[in-house]
């Protein structure tokens, strides 16, 4: 159990520092088996040559043996399920086979437009769950909105805040666990990871109030992506500059013209907009005159619920801001607050460097890691293109993609590593397991078990609220490895751990309830027609098809259906048998019980096979 | 600082749990000093059970022939039943014989290396492959559910808190090997399965040398090969099976072609040469059992699928034995066959046998308890049976049935306590009640051989009156006599000490016994005695 006397942040600093040991390069056999070096499955296509790596840097990247020539062009083919559910796991976490029923429903246009539709009506924000263990220092009550509740005090208020931001966290999980058919969630996540802010530092900062109010303002961060998730990324860039949440977390708060501060003018450059590659060769020189705009902007009024970002003139570095060539040698006048404007009209200038590069990420966070020269021409600047023509809007960026042949091609089906957030969040909604209590008005045990959920998916290196740092999550830009950055020995073996615990279930215990999670396997199969059901071929295969990206040999679905459904039997009828006897007769206990062994064997069998951890 | 010690006051009620770098969600057993020392004696037993699955339900009456019942037989199944002649005999075993395909069972029987536990079932029988699979696995009552397993729920106890604090310094090894494609559910504990599965022996040598099966020569296939790869080579048992299983062995027994029960207890006794600690090896017979039709063929009754699946054992347990005695391991190690049910004692119209009742367990090893010194005079008085030849009606009809001797928790009972080193409690504790158990292993100390003897004592009346039992001795006693009386199903019903002046002891039994047949057992001076207790 925890150490009472460790801090949290002590505690998650321990986890951390082991995460981080283990991420990059220490891990032996990581360094053995990834793919970028196991030369074990290849046999005489073995290839090494150097070649541009379109990301950072360049790097020996093995080339595929069949290249993946399709490109934009509509998607044409066929539009079942099984394209469906390639489309729902990549736009969301895993599926929900009610919502993919409601996509092959429709053609395939209508289907790609309904979850690029997303409804940006706020969902009821954030409330205090924590009263019965500790009351609000705001005097919210329990159950009640905190978000517009300024606390006005250095030192009271700091475990409220600390209660909020956590709550804050499991808010965001809930959310992604409850997201409707459309991209929305996994936008906002996208956003969040690619201008990530650490909730932890921003508490942290030390400035004025962050330690009574930082909740909130990490909640205003949230509310930015969540309010627009498909909008102008032009728009979001400026927006974000003077979020309060970003001014602390990427120290603009302290940008002065007696001691200019780079951190915010190097990254709002190299990690949200241009991109560090060969073709931005933007100078050290052009940060120092970045920072010299960006001087001067300050949070006020945090301790009250109308903080603001504002312009304090006797700040500004009042110089001209000469850049390099990159930028054309552009000048940047003294002008004030008008200077930031300026600067991100200067920074969207490098049209194509920034739309390739915003479309790069788009595509590893989406699609896959590698991009080679095909893709790179193929896919990532024409899609750019259409970026820039569109005005730097994302909605027609993603729908291009989403319904060209590209997304939609075998090349791309199975490739992608689930994220932790893919992998749990996705086997809850897969398996429409039931996490909360039976309590509605439960809040302290609904954030709980919430807050243990990202805990879980946080120690094996994802976690909402949690970055390593301002380029987010190692997966989704580290060359040359990517996705497979989220496997270690350590981590992988956690994976099937967690997904097994939510098989064989467990009860959290929190707040005077007692709640049991553990998945349905019964519910799950009742999805299916009960012609299906009752006979177990088709239910090892129908359970595969929804489970697994490929579909597996006929031998091994044999073999899966003789151990699991059969219990070593070769006779079918025996599974249909106790299939009928349990539908004729549902509270039979011994009936039910019979089936249940069986559907649970057989769906953890599933779950366990690697190919489940990809999508 | 203000500020810590407002973190440090928040931290227990707003940080996730974690324990072991698992979210603590199950109340995890207390590592007490009690379970420690169960732990710790469950490591020092070093015995091993290998369970051959075989599945469908076997024939009993076919594999192991009441040969005094051969009239009766051909009455019953004269179009499947083989030549009397071609039985194999058993030595000093008049009644039983073996299907001629187990010329290398009938070795092992003659040379005490095997022991028949007869009509071993349930009461209530069900015909269901499933819902006795499960009775099986489970231990339950025929109208019970639970939903754990006898073999998990034994390892839950001697290991307890697996699999957080596992591996470990006293037991580095995996709990138990199953080779399938799942964890069977005879190891599902009480919180999560106990076993390490493998697919097959060919998934295990993956493991163990880091190679995986073929994949796709593409994107997916790269990624799929990675991600088994990094599975299997982290697993926190690769090292001590990879170290267990290249442990040379200098002479190794040959094992048949063509038999992939052989192909699995290969590995399973390479592992145990190496010194592998799992206490549990689970492998699967390849055949199905489930013989409907065509159980032996047509031109020959010799042969056919029952006989196909009976080389496949004879030819595997034959190949394993004889290597477990090679490497010198042969006394830690006890094989026993389990299938849900027998077969029924008349044939159909199809050389086939429908689903029946009561069949006989094998077990094979070197420490079973077959010397003739040890069992004579006792209830089971023939070397290497347990129990009588099954009784057969002269003419049987439908519905007759291979009746049941002995409840199958009594094995279970035997094995925890004689074999897997546990307590009568903890075996009372995994299996829900005290269960007698069978002399199926030789003890070390073999103090109490029972004995059915007429002339130790006499109950009377006998059927009992008003649960007052009243017990003459023939001798007299000045001493603690320990009374329990057990259903014919093997349930210990009652329990008591008390002290005995004298030739009689007089009590009642506080809870009315329902009518039947009870076994009322003594133990006094270190000696067991039963005597048969009536109820009307």
């Amino acid at each position: 159990m925890i150490n009472s006397n460790l801090s949290r942040r002590a505690l998650f600093g321990k986890i951390f520092s082991k995460l981080r040991q283990n991420t990059l390069s220490t891990d032996p056999l990581f360094e053995k088996y990834s793919r970028k070096t196991y030369s074990g499955r290849r046999s005489s296509s073995l290839l090494y040559k150097e070649r541009r790596s379109f990301g950072n840097k360049t790097s020996n990247i093995e080339d595929r043996v069949n290249p993946v020539t399709s490109g934009l062009a509509p998607y044409t083919g066929q539009w079942t399920t099984v394209e469906a559910l390639h489309l729902v796991k990549r736009i969301g976490f895993g599926f929900k086979k009610s919502q993919v029923d409601v996509l092959t429903a429709k053609t395939f246009n209508a289907a790609v437009n309904a979850v690029l539709n997303v409804d940006i009506t706020p969902p009821p924000p954030p409330i205090n769950y924590y009263q019965n263990q500790e009351i609000d220092a705001g005097g919210i009550p329990y159950g009640a909105d905190w978000t517009n509740n300024a606390i006005d005090d250095y030192v009271v208020g700091m475990s409220t805040n600390v209660n909020r931001a956590e709550g804050l966290k499991a808010w965001q999980f809930n959310l992604a666990v409850n997201q409707d058919v459309t991209i929305k969630e996994k936008m906002v996540l996208f956003w969040y990871h690619f201008i990530p802010i650490d909730f932890d530092a921003v508490e942290n900062s030390e400035k004025a109030f962050s330690l009574t109010n930082s909740a909130r303002i990490c909640f205003k961060y949230m509310k930015m992506f969540r309010d627009n998730p498909t909008g102008n990324f032009k728009t979001l860039i400026r927006k974000m500059a003077t979020q309060p949440a970003m001014m602390f977390y990427l120290n603009n708060e302290a940008n002065t013209k007696t001691a200019p501060d780079e951190n915010f003018a190097r990254e709002i450059m190299e990690l949200f907009t241009l991109g560090k590659d060969a073709t931005a060769t933007y100078t050290q020189a052009d940060v120092i005159q970045a920072a010299k705009v960006l001087t001067g902007w300050r949070v006020e009024n945090l301790n009250t619920s109308n903080e603001s970002t504002v312009f304090r003139p006797e700040l500004h570095d009042e110089s001209i801001k000469i850049f390099s060539t990159f930028f054309n040698n552009t000048q940047i006048p003294n002008s004030g607050a008008a200077e930031l404007d300026l600067f991100i009209d200067m920074i969207f200038k490098k049209e194509k460097i920034v739309s390739e590069y915003i479309c790069r990420r788009l595509y590893r966070f989406f699609v896959y890691y590698d991009i080679d020269a095909n893709i790179e021409a193929n896919i990532i600047v024409p899609l750019a293109q259409h970026f820039v023509a569109n005005n730097w809007n994302i909605a027609p960026v993603l729908d291009k993609l989403f319904k060209s042949q590209h997304f939609f091609d075998l090349a791309n089906r199975g490739v992608y590593i689930k994220s932790p957030f893919d992998l749990l969040i996705g086997t809850i909604r897969n398996f429409n397991l039931d996490m909360m209590p039976s309590n509605p008005n439960n809040f302290g045990a609904q954030y709980k078990i919430l807050e243990i959920f990202n805990a879980a998916c946080f120690t094996i290196n994802q976690g909402f609220g949690k970055v390593n740092n301002v380029a987010g999550w190692t997966a989704f830009y580290q060359n040359p490895k990517f996705h497979e950055y989220w496997i270690n020995s350590d981590s992988i073996q956690q994976r099937f751990a967690y997904i097994n615990l939510l098989f064989n279930g467990f009860n959290i215990d929190w707040n005077g309830a007692d709640t049991r999670i553990e998945i349905d396997c019964i519910a799950f199969v009742k999805q299916f027609p009960n012609n299906i059901i009752s006979n177990p071929n088709l239910l090892v295969a129908e359970c595969i098809k929804y489970l697994l990206p490929i579909s597996l040999s006929a031998f091994q679905l044999e073999i899966i259906k003789k151990q699991t459904l059969l219990t070593g039997q070769t006779t079918d009828g025996y599974w249909s048998g106790a299939w009928a006897s349990y539908i004729s007769n549902p509270t039979n206990e011994q009936d039910l019980s019979t089936v249940k062994i069986r559907l649970k064997t057989l769906l953890n069998t599933i779950v366990q096979y690697a190919e489940y951890q990809l999508t | 600082m203000e500020r810590r010690k407002f973190i440090q006051s928040t931290a227990i009620l707003s940080a996730p749990l974690l324990l072991n770098r698992i979210p603590v969600i199950a109340a995890p057993h207390k590592l007490t000093k009690e379970l420690s020392a169960v732990a710790n004696a469950a490591a020092a037993c070093e015995k091993i059970l290998v369970i051959v699955q075989m599945n469908g339900g076997c024939d009993g009456l076919g594999t192991i022939l009441p040969k005094d019942k051969y009239s009766q037989l051909s009455n019953a199944r004269s179009n499947i039943l083989i030549p009397e002649s071609s039985i194999l005999s058993l030595n000093n075993n008049a009644t039983t014989g073996l299907h001629p395909s187990m010329p290398e069972l009938q070795n092992l029987y003659n040379n005490g290396k095997m022991m028949i536990v007869q009509g071993v079932s349930f009461s209530d029988p069900n015909y269901s492959h499933f819902r006795s699979s499960d009775i099986w696995a489970t231990g339950a009552n025929a109208n019970q559910v639970i939903e754990t397993g006898w073999l998990g729920r034994a390892l839950d106890l001697s290991y307890p808190n697996f699999p957080q604090t596992y591996p470990n310094a006293s037991m580095p090894d995996p709990l138990s090997v199953q080779i399938g494609s799942n964890l069977p559910f005879s190891l599902q504990g009480p919180s999560i399965n106990m076993g390490y599965c493998v697919q097959n022996p060919d998934d295990l040598l993956n493991v163990i040398n880091a190679t995986t099966d073929p994949v796709p020569n593409s994107d997916y296939g790269a990624e799929l090969t990675f991600l088994r790869l990094m599975k299997d080579q982290s697993n926190a048992y690769r090292t001590s099976l990879q170290n267990a299983y290249n442990v040379p062995q200098a002479i190794a027994a040959t094992y048949p072609n063509d038999n992939w029960l052989a192909d699995q207890l290969k590995v399973v006794a390479r592992l145990i040469n190496g010194g592998l600690k799992t206490p549990v090896y689970i492998v699967n017979h390849p055949g199905g059992f489930d013989t409907h039709e065509n159980q032996v063929s047509g031109s020959d009754k010799r042969e056919g699928r029952l006989s196909d699946n009976l080389k496949i054992l004879s030819k595997a347990i034959g190949a394993f034995q004889q290597d477990l005695a090679v490497m010198g391991k042969a006394n830690k190690v006890a094989t026993m066959t389990v299938s849900e049910f027998g077969r029924r004692i008349i044939s159909n119209d199809s050389l086939g046998t429908d689903h029946g009742r009561g069949a006989p367990v094998m077990f094979f090893g070197t420490e079973l308890n077959t010397s003739m010194s040890a069992i004579a005079g006792t209830a089971h008085p023939i070397s290497g049976m347990i129990g009588v030849s099954p009784s057969i009606p002269e003419i049987a009809n439908v519905y007759d049935e291979v009746q049941m001797q002995f409840d199958f928790r009594q094995v279970y009972s035997s094995i925890l306590q004689d074999w897997l080193c546990m307590s009568e409690a903890q075996s009372t504790s995994v299996l829900g009640a005290a269960y007698a158990k069978l002399p199926i292993f030789k003890t070390t100390t073999p103090l109490e051989t029972t004995k059915f003897e007429q002339n130790f004592m006499s109950i009377y009346p006998n059927p009992i009156q008003n649960n007052q039992i009243n017990i003459k001795f023939r001798a007299t006693f000045n001493d603690l006599v320990t009374i329990s009386v057990y259903s014919i199903l093997g349930a210990k019903v009652f329990e008591n000490k008390f002290k005995v002046s004298g030739d009689t002891l007089t009590f009642s039994i506080d809870s009315a016994l329902s009518a039947g047949t009870y076994i009322l057992e003594t133990i006094s001076e270190g000696q067991k005695h039963t005597h048969k207790l009536l109820v009307t």
